[in-house]
């Protein structure tokens, strides 16, 4: 099943966006090996280049590692991996609490209401 | 000679009122998955034509790795025209070793595995075949090739939903960064995750050659989006 | 390449040209075996009739088979002829074109490939249909004689030698010399074919030009080239018949014409017809391709 890509953004920053998500969740674990690229493109549907593009970027940013032999791996350096995961929450806040606001929530109102779904689950 | 595709001033003018292709130049790189994008009558079949050898220029050259379009480019070069080509009386299996007879970059083996994992038994004859499925055989003819260059020309116009998955798929799998895909297509919104560049053509000419990236950095929409505001009626 | 495309072509051409052949094989023999039946011999007698009803039924019979014995033979020759010339329109210049024109092959295999196959089995097609001939009459005459040969004691060999130099001194006096007709014979019967099959694929090419209704031009410029070959033809006659003209008045014991001359004047002009149309077909194909 190709990944839900919108054409109306770089597709490879939506790459990077779903890998790390995947990385940050644990479907690839820290010091697990990375599909190659071809795979992963053929999964996603998407150009092996930008594909390519989108797993630089990840190295450049320390999240993955590329080895001589085997391909490319998840960092071990759970700091690292935190960071990102901190960073992806703060990202979905900042969204959510802009959201809540245009509704006309109040940091009360949107207390009570993360308590009252975190019970219903 | 680094790019693959060299076209210098191409020119194809049926009269002095009908011209198809006007003066166009254009480099292509290898290793890219290139959308050609226009409006009916742009002239994008008929450069194809022309890349092919179909049709002669009226002026200007296209060179392919170094060498005007001849013998020795269609060799590597692998065609999918936007027509059934193949005889109706032969048998897939016919056709497979007609094409591995001509083409040394042709294999067999890959070509029967896909008609396997589309279930297309190679003994039927090509004119029993439904539309779609003939399409499909002519796309596996030209994905069994290991060619410098594909040209598909509306590869995926009149499959069904699923069966363009499947052949999108087969373009991703088959990528090759010594080789180029040039995909000439209306059905942009389908293809575009694909593509690495587009070129924009109208009225004969070259309107826009450019990544989708950046299309979709500076524009801010997708391809499909851009490409109706730039052709709108 | 050029021996990878003779052998597609000879593969696909012969399964027609197969056909063509056991037809004309069984007619042939069935023909034969016609000519043998009781009451042939005395029907071409004249008189001897034993049962008049018969004998209509036997008359009417030979009549019918024999205008069928010709269509079938004339069918044979033309239809090998359309088949190639449609085989060639439709390997080149329809969708399957598409293919064709870009293998990686020169226009002069494309094209050599297809007058060498084509013309071999158009010769094919015409030997045998000679050969169909010379088997009837066989039959015919050994039907026809069997009876009176067996009682002279001459042999069917023999008989036919004296056929030979009957025919051999009613040519000559039409200025005919046998020997040369008949080496002029196989020459054309083997070798023309490959000119006249260039000459058709060069109209067909020709047709490819035109801007609408191709095929159609390609029939028309066939048209054309026959017309005008025919003319040149009319011109060497001429030229031909006055000359002799002027040796006969010098020397009157001379033959009133030299068909031969003439014969191997049009066997030539068709010959080079064939290899004109044959570089021309080239020219187009590599300078002027307009694939549809």
């Amino acid at each position: 099943m190709a990944w839900e890509l919108d054409s109306d953004r770089p597709i490879y920053a939506q790459l990077v966006e779903r890998i790390q998500m995947e990385i940050v969740s644990g479907y690839y674990p820290p010091g697990g090996k990375l599909p190659s690229v071809r795979e992963l493109a053929s999964v996603a549907a998407v150009n092996p280049n930008t594909m390519q593009k989108a797993l630089a970027e990840l190295e450049r940013s320390g999240l993955v590692m590329t080895q001589r032999t085997s391909g490319r791996t998840v960092t071990e350096d759970a700091d690292k991996i935190n960071s990102i995961r901190q960073k992806l929450a703060d990202s979905h806040m900042i969204t959510f609490l802009g959201k809540m606001k245009e509704l006309g929530y109040t940091k009360k109102d949107v207390i009570d209401l993360v308590e009252k779904s975190y019970e219903g689950e | 000679m680094n790019e693959l595709v060299e076209i210098v001033g191409l020119t194809k003018a049926y009269d002095a009122k009908s011209i198809a292709v006007n003066n166009i130049t254009l480099s292509l790189p290898k290793g890219k998955i290139i959308g050609l994008l226009g409006p009916n009558g742009s002239g994008k079949t008929t450069l194809i034509k022309m890349m092919n050898g179909l049709l002669t220029p009226t002026s200007g050259s296209i060179k392919i790795n170094g060498r005007f379009v001849g013998p020795e480019t269609k060799a590597r070069v692998a065609y999918l025209p936007d027509r059934t080509y193949l005889a109706g009386g032969q048998n897939i299996k016919d056709i497979l070793n007609y094409f591995a007879d001509f083409y040394s970059d042709f294999s067999k083996e890959k070509a029967m595995e896909m008609l396997q994992s589309l279930n297309i038994d190679p003994d039927t004859k090509m004119k029993t075949l439904s539309k779609g499925t003939k399409e499909k055989v002519q796309l596996i003819l030209v994905m069994s090739r290991n060619a410098d260059l594909y040209i598909l020309d509306e590869p995926i116009a009149g499959v069904d939903p699923a069966a363009r998955d499947y052949i999108l798929n087969t373009i991703i799998n088959n990528y090759n960064p010594e080789a180029t895909v040039l995909i000439s297509t209306h059905l942009i919104g389908d293809v575009e995750k694909v593509l690495d560049e587009v070129i924009f053509m109208r009225y004969g000419q070259l309107v826009l050659y450019t990544s989708v990236d950046n299309i979709r950095e500076q524009h801010g929409k997708s391809v499909d989006a851009y490409f109706r505001e730039v052709f709108a009626c | 390449m050029l021996g990878k495309l003779i052998k597609h072509e000879w593969k696909e051409i012969s399964k027609v040209g197969g056909v063509i052949l056991l037809i004309l094989v069984i007619v042939t023999a069935i023909g034969g075996l016609m000519l043998q039946m009781p009451g042939m011999s005395e029907l071409l007698e004249e008189g001897n009739s034993a049962n008049a009803g018969y004998m209509v039924f036997i008359y009417l019979t030979a009549i019918f088979s024999f205008m069928l014995y010709i269509f079938m033979l004339m069918g044979a020759a033309y239809g090998i002829f359309i088949y190639l010339g449609i085989r060639f329109y439709k390997t080149m210049y329809s969708d399957r074109g598409y293919l064709t024109n870009t293998l990686p092959a020169t226009a002069n295999q494309l094209l050599f490939s297809k007058v060498l196959v084509s013309g071999l089995w158009f010769a094919i097609v015409e030997v045998a249909v000679v050969a169909s001939v010379i088997a009837m009459f066989a039959s015919l005459f050994s039907g026809l004689f069997a009876a009176e040969l067996s009682r002279e004691g001459i042999t069917l060999w023999e008989a036919a030698k004296m056929i030979f130099v009957e025919v051999e001194s009613v040519y000559s006096e039409a200025g005919l010399d046998m020997v040369h007709y008949l080496i002029w014979l196989i020459a054309t019967l083997i070798l023309l074919p490959f000119a006249t099959q260039a000459t058709l694929f060069g109209a067909i090419t020709i047709g490819q030009l035109s801007k609408k209704y191709k095929a159609v031009m390609g029939i028309v410029a066939y048209i054309g080239i026959g017309f005008v070959q025919m003319i040149i033809s009319s011109v060497i006659q001429i030229v031909y018949t006055v000359r002799m003209t002027f040796e006969i008045m010098n020397n009157p014991n001379m033959p009133l014409s030299n068909m031969n001359g003439i014969m191997d004047m049009n066997s030539l002009l068709t010959l080079i017809i064939g290899v004109v149309l044959y570089l021309i077909s080239h020219q187009i194909l590599t300078q002027k391709l307009n694939m549809d």
